[in-house]
C-alpha cells in the first residue's frame, strides 16, 4: 500500500515539474528581447511597413496577451499539436522527427563511450595511484578537457578529413542514406565517427575524475584489503569489490548527463555541419522561432524528468541498500539521490 | 588528393597507405567542356527558395536568381542587359516603360511564361508587401498592361531614372498560375509550398532541409544552355568547416565571402583558387542622432576626422578591402563622386572637441563636458560576425586617442534590432549610441538604393535609418535624382547627396570588403565575378564566358571523390570500436599483469 502511494506521489512530483517546466519553456523565450518578424519574413523583413510588420504580428498569434498564447499552446499541444514554425516554415513535429532519430544515433553512443573509457581509464589511475600511469593520465585526461568541443573538433577534422582524408569533413548524411541497408550503415558511420570521437574525448574528464575518486575511497576499505589477504585475484578484487561499489556516484553523473545530453552538443553539431536537435535550438533561438524553441524544450525537459526517473528506479538495483523493505534500513529509501 | 598530401609533406609510401585505407583514389581529370556537377557550400536553408519566401540578401537573393528571372539582368560588369525582355524602350517623358518579352519561355513546370505573368507579377508585390521589391514600386508604379502575349507597358505616376535598375533588374518574374490562389504570403501564414517554380536557367528538383538543395541545368534556357548541368548547394553552417569541406574535395566553391586571413591561404592551396574583385557592400559606424552628444554635427564629423579608414583596411582586413568614401557610394562604382575621400585628422578631431566644450579630461584620458558628462559610449555590433566586432574594438582604440572611451557590445540580429529599431512592428524605439550597419551589394548598384539607409525615416515607410538622421536637403536630392531622366544632370544631384553626406556625417563608412570566393576551378572553370557582387550570379553560368579568375594560380587538376566509402566505413567501425572497447581493454590487461605479479 504504501509502496503505491510511494508511486503515485513521485508521479506527482514529476507532474508538477513538467509543468513549471512547460511555463518556463513558454516564458523565457519570449523575454528575450527582439521579435521573430525577421525569422518570419527574412531581412527585408525591417522594410516593410510598421502596419505590415503588426499584421505578420497578428497572424501568428503574438499580439494577444501571454496568458491567452499560454492558453492556445496548451490546448493545441494537448491534441499533439506542436505548432508550425515562423522560421522553417513547417510543422515543429515534422522537424523534430527529423532530427532526434540523429540526435541519439551520436549522443548516445557518444555518451556511452565517454562513460564506459572514463570509468575504465580512472580505474587505472587509481590502481596505479601516484604512478607515472595515474599522473600522465591525468595529465591526458585534464589536457583533453581544456580543449574547447570546436578546437577539438576542428583539429580532429583537419587531421583526419583534410590532412589524411580518411572521413569526410562534412557530418550531414546525404538525403536518402539510411540504416536499413550495409551500405547506409557504412556511410552513416564513416559521418558520425569524427563527431562521435570529439564528443567522446569532450564528455571524458568527468567521468574519469568521478571513478578516480571514487575509486580511491574503496580501494581504502577494510574489505579490500580482507579480499587480498584472503588471496583474491586482483582482477576479481578490482571488479567485484572495488569497482562495483565506486560505481555509484558514476552512475548518477551519467543519468544526469543523459538529460542533457540532447541540447548539449550545439558546437559539435556546429562543427560537423551535424543537423541535429541542438543546432536546431540555437538556429530557433536566434530566429525567435518561439513554436520551434517550445518543441525542442518540451524534448529536453522530458528527456531530463525521464533520465531522473530512469536513475530513481535504477539506483535500488546498483545499490543493495536502497531497495525497498530491507529491514533496518528503509529510511535510505527516503532520500532521494545525491 | 595527391595534391593535398604531397603539401603537406608525407611521403608517397605514406600516402599510398592512406589513399588505401579510406578507399579513396587520386582521379586526374582534365577540366571537362561541361561540368556534371557543382557543389556549393552555403551557411543556411532559405525555405523553398522563392521570392517571398528566401530570408537573406547574400546569399539567399543570389541563389533565387538562378532560378527565377528579372526582365532586366546585368553583365560581367555590372551593366544592364536585356534578360526576360527582348527589348525595352523608355518613353520622351519616362512615364512609361514598354516591354517586349523573349518567345517561348517556359516555366520549370512547362506552363508558357506570358506578359500575363509580368503583370501579375507587379500587380502581386503593390497587393503583397515585401520587404525589399514592394518599396521599389511603391509610389512609383501606378499600372501594368498587357499590349499582347509578349507585351507590358508600365505605367509610372512620376519619371523615375532607377527604375531599369530596380524593380525591372530586381524583381523575380513568378508564375501567376502558381501564386494567384497564395492569399497569405508569410508562413506560418504559409507560402507557395513545395520547389520554387521559375523560368530562370536551373530548375530546383529536391529539397532536404538543413541538408541539400538539388538544382538541375534547364536545357532549353534561352540565354544558351548552362554550362554546369547540376548545382548541389550543401549546407554546412560553420564557415571553417567550408573551408575544410573545399580543401578536402567535398564541395567546389563556397557561396559567402572568405574571411581576410584566409584569402591568401586558400589561393595558395593546390587544386583551389580564389576569385576576388571589389565588392560593393558597405560596413559603416551609424550615430544615433537622437541622442547627445550625436545630435551635434560638429561632434559627429570630430568622431569621423578621429578614424582611420586606411588603418582599418589594413588591420581588420588585412588590406583585403577597399577604404571607406564619406559619400557611401563605393570609388569603383561609376555614381561615386570622384575626390571624394575620408579626412582621418586626429589633430583637427582633437581641436574640434575642444571647441565643442569637451576640454577638461579625467586622469584615464577621457573627455568630459564642462557639466561633467564622460565621453564614454557603446558600440553596438552583430556577434555573428566576427569581423564587425573586431572592426568596433579596432575603431575603439581608434577614438581612445581622441579621449573618447567606448565599449564594444555584441548582440544576436535579433538583440540588436531590439534596440536599433530594426523592426517597427514591436520596437520603435533607438536604445544605442552607435552601431555597425551595412548595406549589401545590390542595394548600391544605383545611389537612388540610399534612401534605404538614409532617407528620413517613417513608421508608415519604415527604412535601414536607424539613426533617424533626418535631411531635408537630402530628401529633396533624392526626389530630384530619382525623376531625373538627363544622366549628366543626374549626376549632377547624386554628386551633391554624397557631399551632403560627407559634412552632415550622419555616420562614417569605414570600408568595403573586397569579395573573396574559393573555388575549385577543376571542377567549375567557368566562374565569373560580377563587378561588385560575386560568383553567385547566372552570369557564372550562361552569360557569354570570358577566362574566370582574377587570380590564376597552376592549380593540377585533381579531384577525389569519396568513391570507396565501404572501405572507409570499416576505418569508421574500427575507429569506434577500438574507443569504446579501449577501455575494457585497458581494464583487462591492467589485471592480467596484476596477477602475473
Amino acid at each position: 500500500m504504501s509502496a503505491l502511494r510511494g508511486v503515485l506521489a513521485r508521479a506527482g512530483q514529476y507532474g508538477l515539474v513538467l509543468a513549471l517546466a512547460l511555463m518556463a519553456n513558454f516564458a523565457i523565450p519570449r523575454l528575450a528581447p527582439g521579435d521573430p518578424l525577421v525569422g518570419i519574413v527574412g531581412e527585408s523583413g525591417a522594410l516593410l511597413p510598421a502596419a505590415e510588420q503588426r499584421a505578420i504580428i497578428r497572424r501568428v498569434g503574438l499580439d494577444r496577451p501571454i496568458v491567452v498564447q499560454f492558453g492556445r499552446y496548451l490546448g493545441r499541444l494537448a491534441h499533439g499539436d506542436l505548432g508550425y514554425s515562423y522560421n522553417k516554415g513547417r510543422p515543429v513535429s515534422d522537424v523534430i522527427r527529423e532530427r532526434l532519430p540523429f540526435t541519439l544515433l551520436l549522443l548516445l553512443p557518444a555518451a556511452l563511450a565517454s562513460a564506459a573509457l572514463g570509468v575504465a581509464l580512472g580505474v587505472r589511475a587509481a590502481w596505479h595511484r601516484d604512478s607515472k600511469t595515474d599522473i600522465g593520465l591525468l595529465g591526458l585526461v585534464l589536457g583533453v578537457e581544456a580543449l574547447p568541443a570546436f578546437f577539438l573538433g576542428t583539429m580532429l577534422l583537419v587531421l583526419l578529413a583534410v590532412r589524411f582524408p580518411l572521413f569526410p569533413v562534412s557530418s550531414n548524411i546525404p538525403p536518402g542514406v539510411g540504416l536499413m541497408t550495409v551500405h547506409g550503415v557504412g556511410e552513416v558511420s564513416r559521418r558520425l565517427a569524427l563527431p562521435f570521437a570529439t564528443l567522446t574525448l569532450a564528455g571524458l574528464a568527468p567521468y574519469f575524475l568521478t571513478t578516480r575518486s571514487s575509486m580511491l575511497g574503496t580501494l581504502g576499505e577494510d574489505y579490500i584489503l580482507m579480499a587480498r589477504a584472503k588471496g583474491c585475484p586482483t582482477r576479481r578484487v578490482v571488479r567485484h569489490h572495488a569497482l562495483r561499489n565506486a560505481l555509484l556516484p558514476v552512475s548518477t553523473l551519467f543519468s544526469l548527463n543523459l538529460g542533457f545530453v540532447l541540447g548539449g552538443a550545439v558546437v559539435v553539431e556546429t562543427v560537423f555541419s551535424y543537423p541535429g536537435m541542438g543546432r536546431l535550438t540555437y538556429d530557433a533561438v536566434l530566429a525567435r522561432d518561439f513554436p520551434m524553441l517550445q518543441g525542442t524544450f518540451l524534448v529536453f525537459t522530458l528527456a531530463v524528468v525521464g533520465a531522473n526517473a530512469l536513475a530513481d528506479m535504477t539506483y535500488p538495483l546498483l545499490d543493495p541498500r536502497l531497495r525497498a523493505g530491507r529491514r533496518g534500513i528503509g529510511h535510505v529509501v527516503e532520500e532521494p539521490a545525491p | 588528393m595527391a595534391g593535398g598530401i604531397r603539401r603537406f609533406g608525407v611521403r608517397p609510401a605514406v600516402a599510398a597507405c592512406v589513399a588505401l585505407l579510406s578507399g579513396i583514389t587520386p582521379i586526374g581529370s582534365a577540366a571537362a567542356q561541361q561540368s556534371p556537377l557543382v557543389r556549393i557550400a552555403i551557411t543556411q536553408n532559405d525555405k523553398n527558395w522563392t521570392p517571398y519566401t528566401y530570408q537573406t540578401g547574400d546569399p539567399g537573393y543570389n541563389v533565387l536568381t538562378l532560378l527565377y528571372d528579372t526582365l532586366l539582368w546585368h553583365d560581367k560588369d555590372n551593366n544592364l542587359i536585356p534578360w526576360l525582355a527582348k527589348d525595352y524602350k523608355i518613353s520622351a517623358d519616362g512615364r512609361t516603360v514598354d516591354v517586349t518579352l523573349r518567345d517561348n519561355v517556359k516555366w520549370s513546370d512547362g506552363q508558357a511564361m506570358t506578359a500575363d505573368d509580368v503583370k501579375f507579377t507587379y500587380d502581386y508585390i503593390l497587393e503583397f508587401n515585401h520587404g525589399r521589391f514592394s518599396p521599389e514600386v511603391n509610389g512609383v508604379l501606378a499600372s501594368t498592361v498587357v499590349n499582347g502575349p509578349d507585351k507590358v507597358s508600365f505605367n509610372l505616376k512620376t519619371p523615375f531614372a532607377p527604375f531599369l535598375t530596380a524593380p525591372l533588374a530586381d524583381v523575380p518574374i513568378m508564375p501567376k498560375h502558381v501564386w494567384e490562389n497564395i492569399r497569405e504570403v508569410y508562413p506560418s501564414v504559409k507560402g507557395e509550398q513545395g520547389l520554387a517554380i521559375g523560368t530562370g536557367p536551373y530548375k530546383m528538383v529536391e529539397y532536404t532541409p538543413d541538408k541539400q538543395y538539388r538544382l538541375v541545368a534547364n536545357p532549353d534556357y534561352f540565354m544558351g544552355k548552362p554550362a554546369a548541368a547540376e548545382i548541389d548547394l550543401q549546407i554546412i553552417p560553420d564557415s571553417t568547416a567550408q573551408v575544410l569541406a573545399l580543401r578536402a574535395g567535398e564541395v567546389d566553391a563556397m557561396a559567402a565571402n572568405l574571411a581576410p586571413e584566409l584569402v591568401k591561404e586558400l589561393a595558395t592551396a593546390p587544386g583551389l583558387n580564389v576569385l576576388t574583385g571589389p565588392g560593393y557592400t558597405s560596413s559603416a559606424l551609424t550615430f544615433n542622432v537622437t541622442r547627445p552628444p550625436f545630435d551635434s554635427v560638429r561632434f559627429r564629423q570630430a568622431v569621423a576626422n578621429a578614424i582611420d579608414v586606411d588603418g582599418l583596411v589594413a588591420q581588420v582586413l588585412q588590406g583585403v578591402g577597399v577604404a571607406g568614401s564619406p559619400g557611401y557610394v563605393h570609388p569603383d562604382n561609376p555614381f561615386y563622386k570622384k575626390g571624394l575621400r575620408h579626412e582621418f585628422n586626429l589633430v583637427k578631431a582633437n581641436a574640434t572637441l575642444d571647441e565643442i566644450g569637451y576640454r577638461n579630461k579625467d586622469s584615464d584620458g577621457i573627455r568630459k563636458s564642462d557639466a561633467g558628462k564622460r565621453l564614454e559610449f557603446e558600440i553596438l555590433a552583430s556577434s555573428a560576425s566576427p569581423i564587425e566586432v573586431r572592426t568596433a574594438e579596432v575603431v575603439g582604440t581608434m577614438l581612445a586617442k581622441a579621449g573618447i572611451k567606448t565599449s564594444v557590445t555584441a548582440l544576436t540580429g535579433a538583440a540588436k534590432a531590439a534596440r536599433t529599431g530594426g523592426f517597427g512592428g514591436q520596437t520603435p524605439d533607438r536604445d544605442f549610441d552607435m552601431q555597425m550597419t551595412g548595406l549589401t551589394a545590390p542595394a548600391q548598384d544605383d545611389p537612388d538604393r540610399l534612401r534605404t539607409a538614409l532617407e528620413t525615416w517613417t513608421p508608415a515607410a519604415p527604412n535601414l535609418n536607424s539613426g533617424k538622421w533626418s535631411n531635408p536637403q537630402f530628401d529633396a536630392a533624392l526626389q530630384a535624382e530619382s525623376t531625373e531622366l538627363d544622366p549628366v544632370k543626374r549626376m549632377a544631384v547624386i554628386n551633391q547627396m554624397q557631399d551632403i553626406i560627407a559634412n552632415d556625417r550622419p555616420n562614417v563608412v569605414l570600408y568595403y570588403r573586397n569579395g573573396g570566393y574559393g573555388v575549385r576551378p577543376a571542377a567549375y572553370a567557368n566562374w565569373v565575378y560580377v563587378r561588385g557582387k560575386g560568383i553567385v550570379d547566372k552570369v557564372s553560368f550562361v552569360a557569354p564566358q570570358s577566362p574566370s579568375g582574377t587570380n590564376p594560380t597552376a592549380a593540377a587538376p585533381s579531384t577525389s571523390k569519396s568513391g570507396g566509402s565501404g572501405r572507409g566505413a570499416v576505418v569508421a567501425v574500427v575507429v569506434v570500436l577500438a574507443l569504446v572497447a579501449g577501455g575494457a581493454l585497458t581494464l583487462r590487461a591492467r589485471g592480467r599483469r596484476v596477477e602475473k605479479e
